[in-house]
């Protein structure tokens, strides 16, 4: 008797089915989401938060409430995400001993407490910041039809990025120079505020968050060892004592399209030693805007980011008052579906631009790099990547010492 | 057995036939993938250029010298991440500061720009310790006061210096400097280099070269006033960027400030352990000079224009340092070698449109080390494509600083000025090139 013919395709699934186990990620291909989405920028639709609210526009939503889930109980989903990277990393040609890393790791949980009531929590080691952090510990309060009030450890709303970065999602095994250089992602801080959407009828998508958070610290100044760098001064848990506002207002005049512009203002807060204060608040300002669109087939997306920092007395030339950074991504998906068998199968390339500028003041002191990435997508929460980059890096001195790497890694919601 | 055959679309078309065609195409699929995403690495491996390629050791200046043992090596990596680490106000940079690293003012180990010049001061030999003195720290961290230049004192600017080859001057035995010296000018040619004697502080101990008790001689900085690697970094540290060490425990503080001068410097003393100092001093033994370019035949008329002039008088091409076999075990690396430093570390009177007029140990206000020529050859590369020279960097250009030559200099410079245009441009080749 014949055995049965095996199914087109279904050989190369088991390979990658294989091959995906051995990496230890099967419960990547374990997720309840929907198959026939598109890849990449579309995960949060299938999301348990996005179905359960389904007449909203899921764009308001934050990541964690809009992440694909591995588990769900009566009223509690739960999940998480993980990226790992394997590099040939070059600095003038001399190479990084550590090839293998775990850029980031992040589980959370969502619980429904009451229809109108959630409460969300996500804990990240991020290899950027070196910790294990609570990214989010929330409580999310549906006031109206169309817009929230959140507060407890929440993301800023600034730029796209900073709202949207879970690794799975993007087209590169890093966040661009926005994100990590001048922007901090991740950037929990202790705030509240409301978020929601207004418009479209027809028209145009309007969303908003307006947030009070704690901003960021003297480490915007003490903790930098090459000058002034905001991510160092992330105040995550508002320990450091003052507050800042944070607001973000985004239309979307189509469903792919959205420009967005954000800014935080406030003061990083007086340096006191010993309950001593010895210099008094400095005001620090973001400003962002972003950009995304779809044009020829082309997934268009772009981030500019500018801070201005006060300058303690003592320290201006020498700690940058004034810095930016900005970034581009074209990506384009070549083939979907790659597998029959796999309808959400996707093979995509993506080129990134991205410059950062620590002093605009001189002109050192700055990196611009450029990124390519080939992508392949067995299901969209899950992504394998194979990218190239080449990196200018300026010392203060203007002098430029290139940086490139050859890098591998694999990010999946768990 | 027969087999029935198989069902049949209704375009006549088997499902085995349908079956294989679509094996055919998921294959060329998966194969075209695959080719797509080893493409990039594929090309990026055959092309080293994609991921940097590692420069000429003799295109730099952070580059270890030839010959050190594995265990120096380790050494040196280590001295160069202290060397490069750039330190935050709570690892205990300031109160007062010029700088956040050493690197910060030694472009690439080379010199600095004058941006990062230096502002030392005094009143004639006090150094005015109750002022700032010797040194202008312009910068404090949060709570602290900058200090400002007092009036009245004589000032010096100084542009840090290049870094590597500084264990290879080390090295040089006195008596070889000295063979040089002519203090008297008993030649009668004009020249009177003397040696700069200098007492090092008490925390430079006797096992280290130019330390101990006594008179020793000066050979770094601008006017030779150090005598010892170890002093010359622990001072940096201390001055510059306002770091403690167990040679230096004590905060530089600004005199004049009012209340709390140490502000909010709150990082335990020393706040650089002693293994880590050292590191840094081995590291600056152990850097090489950049090696000269090749020879061509206008190079080597500017290097017999070189001596000819008396360029070569001061400027003394080369040195040698002793045998290994008589240098202590930690030094071996060092010996046996020839130093093309262009220097004879001696002090000379560069007249007085160079004068400083701040005098320091035994230099006077018109007196200068005789500065090394080694690595102007890529100067430029690690000052973003300037040049910066003479003890403030007012010279952009070899020729200017040769034209701001005077005093014991005057003969020469006026001899160079002398040459004709082809034997000019050769003398500056050959500088260059060096």
């Amino acid at each position: 008797m014949k055995r049965p013919r095996p199914r087109p395709g279904s050989r190369a699934a088991q390979a990658l089915v294989t091959t995906a186990i051995a990496l230890g990620l099967a419960p990547a291909l374990g997720g309840r989401c929907a198959a026939a989405i598109a890849p990449g920028d579309s995960v949060a639709a299938v999301s348990w938060r996005s179905a359960a609210t389904a007449s909203l526009d899921p764009a308001f939503l934050g990541p964690a409430l809009g992440s694909p889930h591995h588990g769900r109980l009566e009223t509690v989903a739960f999940g998480g995400h993980a990226e790992i990277r394997a590099a040939q990393d070059r600095v003038a040609g001399i190479e990084n001993p550590d090839w293998i890393s775990v850029p980031r790791v992040s589980g959370f949980v969502l619980w429904r407490a009451h229809p109108r009531i959630e409460l969300a929590g996500e804990a990240t080691y991020d290899r950027v910041m070196d910790d294990l952090v609570l990214e989010r510990g929330l409580v999310d309060a549906r006031i109206g039809d169309r817009w929230y009030a959140h507060a407890g450890i929440i993301q800023p709303p600034l730029g796209r990025v900073n709202l949207d970065h879970d690794a799975p999602r993007g087209d590169f095994d890093g966040l661009s120079y926005v994100a990590t250089e001048i922007i901090g992602v991740p950037n929990p801080q202790l705030g509240l505020g409301v978020h929601g959407v207004a418009g479209r009828n027809r028209g145009a998508l309007w969303i908003y968050e307006l947030d009070a958070v704690s901003g960021y610290d003297e480490g915007v100044i003490t903790r930098g060892p090459s000058g002034t760098r905001l991510p160092m001064g992330r105040d995550n848990f508002g320990t450091g004592g003052s507050w800042a506002l944070a607001s973000r207002i985004a239309v979307r005049p189509a469903d792919e399209t959205e420009l967005g512009l954000s800014g935080l203002g406030g003061a990083y807060n007086p340096l006191q030693l010993d309950g001593r204060t010895v210099d008094p608040s400095h005001g620090i300002g973001l400003l962002v805007a972003d950009g995304r669109g779809r044009c020829l087939g082309f997934r268009l997306s772009t981030e500019v980011a500018t801070a201005w920092v006060d300058v303690p007395g003592g320290l201006e030339g020498l700690y940058a008052e004034r810095q930016w950074a900005a970034s581009s991504e074209v990506a384009r998906t070549l083939r979907q579906p790659l597998l029959g068998a796999w309808p959400s199968t996707a093979l995509a390339a993506a080129v990134r631009a991205d410059a950062v500028d620590y002093d605009a003041q001189i002109p050192g002191d700055s990196k611009a790099r450029i990124s390519a990435s080939l992508n392949l997508r067995q299901v969209p929460w899950s992504v394998f990547r194979s990218g190239w980059y080449y990196e200018w890096r300026r010392d203060r001195f203007n002098n430029v010492k290139p940086a490139a790497g050859l890098v591998f890694s694999f990010a999946t919601y768990l | 057995m027969v087999a029935s055959p198989a069902p049949r679309s209704p375009a006549g078309v088997s499902s085995t036939a349908r079956h294989a065609a679509a094996r055919r195409r998921m294959g060329w699929r998966l194969a075209s993938a695959a080719v797509a995403i080893c493409t990039l690495p594929l090309l990026t491996l055959g092309c080293g250029r994609l991921l940097t390629t590692e420069p000429d050791p003799g295109t730099r200046f952070d580059q270890p010298m030839d010959g050190l043992s594995n265990g120096e090596l380790g050494q040196f990596q280590r001295g160069q991440t202290q060397f490069r680490r750039g330190f935050t106000i709570a690892e205990g940079l300031g109160p007062v500061f010029n700088n956040v690293s050493c690197a910060s003012c030694h472009s690439g180990d080379g010199r600095g720009r004058p941006e990062n010049i230096l502002t030392r001061f005094s009143r004639g030999t006090d150094l005015v310790p109750g002022e700032g003195g010797p040194q202008l720290q312009e910068r404090a961290i949060p709570g602290a006061t900058p200090e400002v230049l007092p009036g009245g004192v004589d000032v010096s600017r100084r542009l840090p210096p290049p870094v590597f080859g500084a264990g290879l001057i080390e090295a040089i035995p006195d008596s070889v400097i000295l063979a040089w010296a002519d203090p008297g000018d008993a030649d009668g040619d004009g020249i009177s280099g003397h040696p700069n004697w200098v007492t090092p502080p008490a925390y430079v101990p006797a096992t280290e070269p130019g330390g101990g008790p006594g008179l020793h001689l000066g050979r770094f900085s601008r006017k030779a006033q150090v005598s010892s690697l170890l002093q010359q970094t622990v001072e940096a540290y201390h001055q510059d960027i306002g770091i403690t060490t167990p040679y230096h425990p004590v905060d530089n503080l600004n005199p004049l400030a009012t209340g709390a001068a140490a502000g909010p410097d709150r990082a335990p003393d020393p706040e650089l352990g002693e293994t880590h100092v050292d590191e840094t001093v081995d590291y600056l033994r152990m850097l090489a000079p950049p090696a000269p370019a090749p020879w061509t035949d206008a190079r080597r008329r500017g290097q017999a224009l070189f001596a000819s002039i008396q360029c070569a008088s001061c400027h003394r091409p080369s040195m040698h340092t002793p045998p290994r076999t008589t240098m202590d075990d930690r030094f071996r690396a060092l010996g046996d070698r020839d130093v093309f430093l262009y220097s004879d570390l001696l002090l000379h009177d560069l007249g007085e449109g160079l004068a400083d007029h701040r005098p320091d140990g035994s230099a006077d206000g018109r007196e200068w080390r005789t500065a090394p020529l080694w690595g102007l050859r890529i100067v430029r590369e690690f000052l973003n494509g300037q040049m910066f020279l003479l003890h403030d960097g007012r010279a952009h250009s070899v020729f200017e600083a040769i034209m701001l030559h005077d005093g014991e200099a005057a003969a020469a410079r006026d001899a160079f000025a002398a040459l004709p245009p082809a034997d000019r441009t050769a003398l500056l080749d050959f500088v260059e090139s060096r």
